[in-house]
């Protein structure tokens, strides 16, 4: 599904080259539940926003169901990056002015899905997830753990291959936590591709595969 | 989608009720300022399109130098238009009109003087749309002694009865048959007529005199004829008709006069562009200036540009709080032109409320700035076609201006770096500086512009004008009084009246111009004076000084032959030790020349308005007809003093109406434009400074946020409250003092050329400029400082522990 070749990502600063990420080789294949782990400041978040999109490496290939993303126009980009991918942060991200409900059709907006359909997949998703008491609610009237339900609602509603996710349970307590991870495995199970970002040796074993990044290089 | 984004918006809108209002009030004052200035351009644009062949409508004036005077008068000969008529097949028609100042008019106990008089040429109606409500304007003003009236004047005189064929009587008693009644009149034209009587009535007879100027000539043209056209025509038709009347006058041929510089020419205005183009001696009413509709134009602008920074400045500013949205929209698939149309729907959606309360406030504040402007202006949203598609395009415009910027730079974060919170606020900071200096500058500009109006309005009001203006009372129609001289004792008999003087004219009024030369010369050079005829009371009266001789007495028996001139007469005519000189006016013939001889020299004294460098003047004794009789009203009571003076009149002319003014209040008439301009200048100054100031604090308060933080710190390092003002202060005095380098050249510029309408006007001065800067900072440091105190003042726990 997804083949990194090379990738490097670097800044220039005062004509010194300071990297983030070195020599990048990785294939996902579909299905897979992958956990990349390392040190504060190794690059794990540049690498998650490379795969989704939302960063461009400074040299290497990317592929992304056998397409060129390294030479994609911005448009096609975020094209393929709304239908394919989901994200979920560690700070959730949801927009503050609007209810979990409308937090969850937002993306269905953007893929210009009719009002119709819209509905019925909100309210699927809100059963599946048991928050449709709380459809009416603004973020900041959730407590921390149900924020990331949602956001982890909204990531998933449009039906993503892909589901990256930076430190989805770091502002959470262990209970919390736990109950978010056990959702990613079983979403994973159904076939969604993950791949998490972690700073724990627990959350990381949930993945199939774990990534260790040092210094930018993956650690063999 | 347009309703998640409505939804967002108005959700923006609440959640942020300090920031929302000020860009809603900004924006609102703003519009309706415009729309106010819009409403006030439109009427001065109006001015006699009312008239169905405004377009064919020329008056024609006349220009040239006689006598090496420049006249640049709107009059124009007495037979010019009938001949223009029968000269050139492209002139259809043509009329004359003649104001009086005025004409007391009887009927039965009614008994009125009308201000709005005028003679008028039976072919008037064929001109002007005057539209009849009674009898037919073919042939209402074809017969001697007819009069038409406007509705509001038939239902003074005559209440319900039918005023056609009533017999008014005119103050010399002739009576005058009403042949029609008229619609009143649109305040939108360049005259404004109450009553028309038939120049028949005048028995003129066909003088075909070319060189005396007293009519106002307005004449028709053939559709799609342009004036320029005829005009080019009438260099020619002036040497065939004026020329040997000039010959006879000047003694010499009108080629040859025009050799020595003498121009005499008629030249042609379009009927609607009298009122704001025509600035001509002897208007029948003072006009507009089309510069004002410049100013007010650009000012319109700027106000609105101003608040529109507001809402940019505002918007940018206030990124951090948005970024975050901005980036979660696009990490869940949305591209940069949908956030685009997203901010754009959103300032549009701001926009169209502060349309909607511009609207009111329009309806609001309309009168008192109708009363500001002397203007009749109105709203009819309903009843224009063009009104609510106007307003809806100016709602998509300004919000498009407003959201533009914000829109484009808000969309273009970067989800990584807004989400990871990596935005510190001072993006566009740069920019957000410029616009705040331009619009600090415009304020300056206005700020300096309504100082210096102000400035020349006071030194208008306060020169010394050479006379004394103050305490006079002018009784108008003095000719009413029989016993003149014993009228006049009466009143110097009362202590409080200090002294009282009959004459033809008073200062402020227009003057009347006669051809001199001085005796003994050989050349035929002849100069224009001024004149004027005064009893011999006249001097102590408006407390003129000599120069040198004496002014009119009655011991002496030949001063009915003196004059007494100002000192540019004498410069004029070059006559050096002038007392017992003589100076000619001449006839036709020699035997006609009569000679004056100089008593006396004034000096120089205002008898015109400060526009006019001061005329050379002439003054005789009893020569005219003594239409006023200033009386100077010494120390006490003033209103004592009227009661007595018009009991006085009434003693003496009880059938006549007691009717007088005050010298100062007739001569600031002068200034009237002026004034109002600068009265409304000042009102959409201090709007634009209030709007600039209410984006400063919105500015300052979200400065003040963002460095919540550094400020916490530095109270914990140790900083005292007001270093910590002087700090957050310190941006914002920068920025201004730079607006006032860039004011003050241009408003130096602007000022320098409003003070040319004024011979006499005062200098611009580095005092002013310094005052406006220093007003500038002192409002924008009152302003910012009221944000920066609150947070120097504020506990740094509190705002260490938010982050």
């Amino acid at each position: 599904m997804i083949q990194l070749k090379n990738i490097e990502k670097y800044y220039n600063n005062k004509s010194v080259k300071t990297f983030v990420l070195r020599k990048i080789n990785l294939e996902v294949k579909e299905g897979e539940f992958i956990s990349v782990m390392g040190p504060s400041g190794s690059g794990k978040s540049t690498l998650l926003h490379i795969l989704g999109m939302l960063d461009t490496a400074s040299s290497g290939e990317y592929y992304f169901l056998d397409e060129q993303v390294h030479t994609m126009p911005e448009k096609r980009l975020t094209g393929l990056h709304k239908a394919f991918i989901g994200f979920v942060f560690q700070q959730y991200h949801l927009i503050d002015e609007l209810t979990v409900y409308e937090n969850l059709e937002t993306p269905l907006l953007y893929q210009k899905i009719k009002s119709s359909e819209r509905q019925s997949m909100v309210a699927e998703i809100l059963d599946r997830f048991n928050i449709v008491a709380k459809k009416d609610l603004f973020p900041f009237q959730l407590s921390g753990g149900q924020q990331q339900l949602v956001a982890i609602a909204r990531a998933i509603i449009a039906k993503p291959k892909l589901i990256l996710a930076d430190e989805p349970t770091g502002n959470l307590h262990s209970d919390q936590g736990k109950e978010i991870m056990e959702l990613l495995r079983s979403l994973n199970e159904k076939g969604t591709t993950i791949i998490q970002v972690t700073h724990s040796e627990d959350n990381a074993a949930y993945g199939k595969r774990i990534l260790k990044l040092r210094d930018g290089w993956i650690e063999n | 989608m347009i309703r998640n984004y409505m939804k967002i918006a108005l959700r923006n809108l609440l959640k942020f009720k300090a920031y929302s209002f000020i860009n809603i009030a900004g924006l609102a004052i703003g519009i309706a300022a415009c729309m106010m200035i819009l409403l006030y351009i439109k009427d001065e644009l109006s001015y006699d399109r009312f008239n169905e062949k405004a377009d064919q409508i020329y008056r024609v004036h006349t220009m040239g130098k006689l006598a090496g005077n420049e006249i640049n008068i709107a009059v124009s000969p007495p037979p010019l238009g009938e001949t223009l008529v029968r000269e050139y097949p492209e002139v259809v028609q043509y009329t004359r009109l003649m104001p009086n100042t005025t004409m007391l008019i009887r009927y039965k106990d009614n008994v009125f003087n009308e201000a709005n008089f005028f003679w008028a040429d039976s072919t008037l109606f064929d001109v002007f749309t005057i539209p009849f409500i009674k009898g037919d304007p073919k042939t209402a003003l074809a017969q001697p002694h007819t009069v038409v009236l406007t509705e509001k004047l038939a239902k003074k005189y005559f209440g319900n009865e039918d005023p056609i064929d009533k017999i008014m009587n005119f103050e010399d008693g002739t009576p005058y048959t009403v042949k029609g009644v008229v619609k009143n009149c649109p305040a939108n034209a360049h005259f404004h007529y109450e009553i028309f009587a038939s120049i028949a009535s005048l028995g003129l007879g066909d003088t075909p005199f070319w060189i005396a100027n007293n009519f106002f000539t307005y004449i028709v043209l053939k559709k799609g004829v342009p004036g320029s056209q005829l005009e080019a025509k009438l260099p020619d038709f002036v040497k065939k008709y004026a020329g040997p009347q000039m010959r006879e006058l000047f003694g010499a041929s009108y080629d040859d006069l025009r050799k020595t510089g003498t121009r005499y020419e008629f030249q042609m205005q379009p009927l609607t562009s009298i009122h704001l183009n025509s600035h001509l001696d002897y208007e029948l009413e003072p006009n507009s200036d089309i510069k004002y509709i410049y100013i007010f134009s650009i000012i319109a602008v700027f106000i609105l540009l101003i608040a529109c920074i507001n809402f940019m400045n505002l918007s940018t500013a206030r990124s951090v709080i948005r970024s975050k949205e901005v980036g979660i929209r696009k990490v869940l698939g949305s591209n940069k032109s949908q956030l685009v149309k997203q901010f754009l729907a959103e300032s549009i959606l701001l926009t169209l409320i502060s349309v909607i309360a511009a609207i009111a406030l329009v309806e609001i504040f309309l009168p008192s700035f109708n009363s500001l402007a002397g203007k009749e202006l109105y709203t009819s949203y309903f009843n224009n076609f063009l009104a609510i598609p106007a307003l809806i395009a100016a709602v998509l415009i300004v919000g498009l201006i407003a959201g533009s910027y914000p829109a484009f730079f808000l969309s273009s974060f970067k989800p990584v770096t807004v989400l990871k919170g990596k935005l510190n606020g001072s993006g566009g900071s740069w920019l957000r500086s410029g616009l705040v200096v331009f619009q600090f500058a415009i304020s300056i500009v206005l700020f300096i512009g309504t100082f210096v109006v102000y400035g020349q309005l006071k030194y208008v009001q306060q020169k010394s004008l050479g006379f004394d203006r103050d305490h006079v009372l002018v009784i108008t129609r003095a000719w009413a009084l029989e016993k003149q001289n014993t009228f006049k004792n009466e009143l110097l008999n009362n202590t409080h009246i200090a002294g009282a003087s009959f004459t033809d004219n008073i200062p402020g009024r227009n003057f009347g111009q006669t051809v001199f030369k001085p005796e003994g010369t050989s050349s035929p050079q002849q100069y224009i004076l001024a004149v004027m005829s005064t009893d011999y009371d006249f001097a102590k009266t408006m407390k003129l000084k000599l120069s040198i001789g004496r002014f009119f007495s009655k011991e002496n028996i030949t001063d009915s032959l003196a004059v007494v001139l100002n000192e540019s007469a004498v410069k004029l005519l070059g006559i050096t030790d002038p007392v017992g000189k003589r100076i000619i006016s001449p006839g036709r013939t020699a035997e006609q020349n009569v000679s004056y001889t100089i008593v006396g020299v004034l000096k120089d004294f205002h008898f015109e308005s400060l526009h006019q460098k001061i005329r050379p003047l002439g003054i005789f004794l009893n020569r005219g007809l003594t239409a006023y009789l200033p009386v100077r009203i010494g120390a006490g009571d003033v209103t004592g003093s009227v009661s007595f003076i018009e009991s006085q009149w009434k003693k003496f002319v009880p059938d006549k109406p007691f009717e007088y003014f005050f010298m100062d209040d007739d001569y600031n008439k002068l200034y009237q434009s002026e004034q109002k301009t600068g009265e409304i200048f000042t009102v959409f100054s201090v709007l634009a400074i209030f709007i600039a100031c209410l984006g400063l604090f919105g500015l300052a308060a979200f400065t003040a946020e963002r460095r919540t933080k550094e400020i916490g710190i530095r109270k914990v390092l140790g900083a005292s409250t007001p270093g910590i003002v002087i700090l957050l202060s310190r941006e914002f005095t920068k920025w201004v003092l730079l607006a006032n380098l860039i004011a003050w050249p241009l408003a130096y510029y602007f000022m320098t050329n409003w003070l040319q309408n004024f011979a006499y006007r005062i200098d611009p001065g580095p005092g002013i400029f310094f005052l406006a800067a220093v007003a500038a900072l002192f409002i924008a440091l009152i302003t910012v400082s009221f944000q920066a105190i609150k947070v120097a003042v504020a506990n740094p726990v509190g705002a260490l522990r938010s982050e």
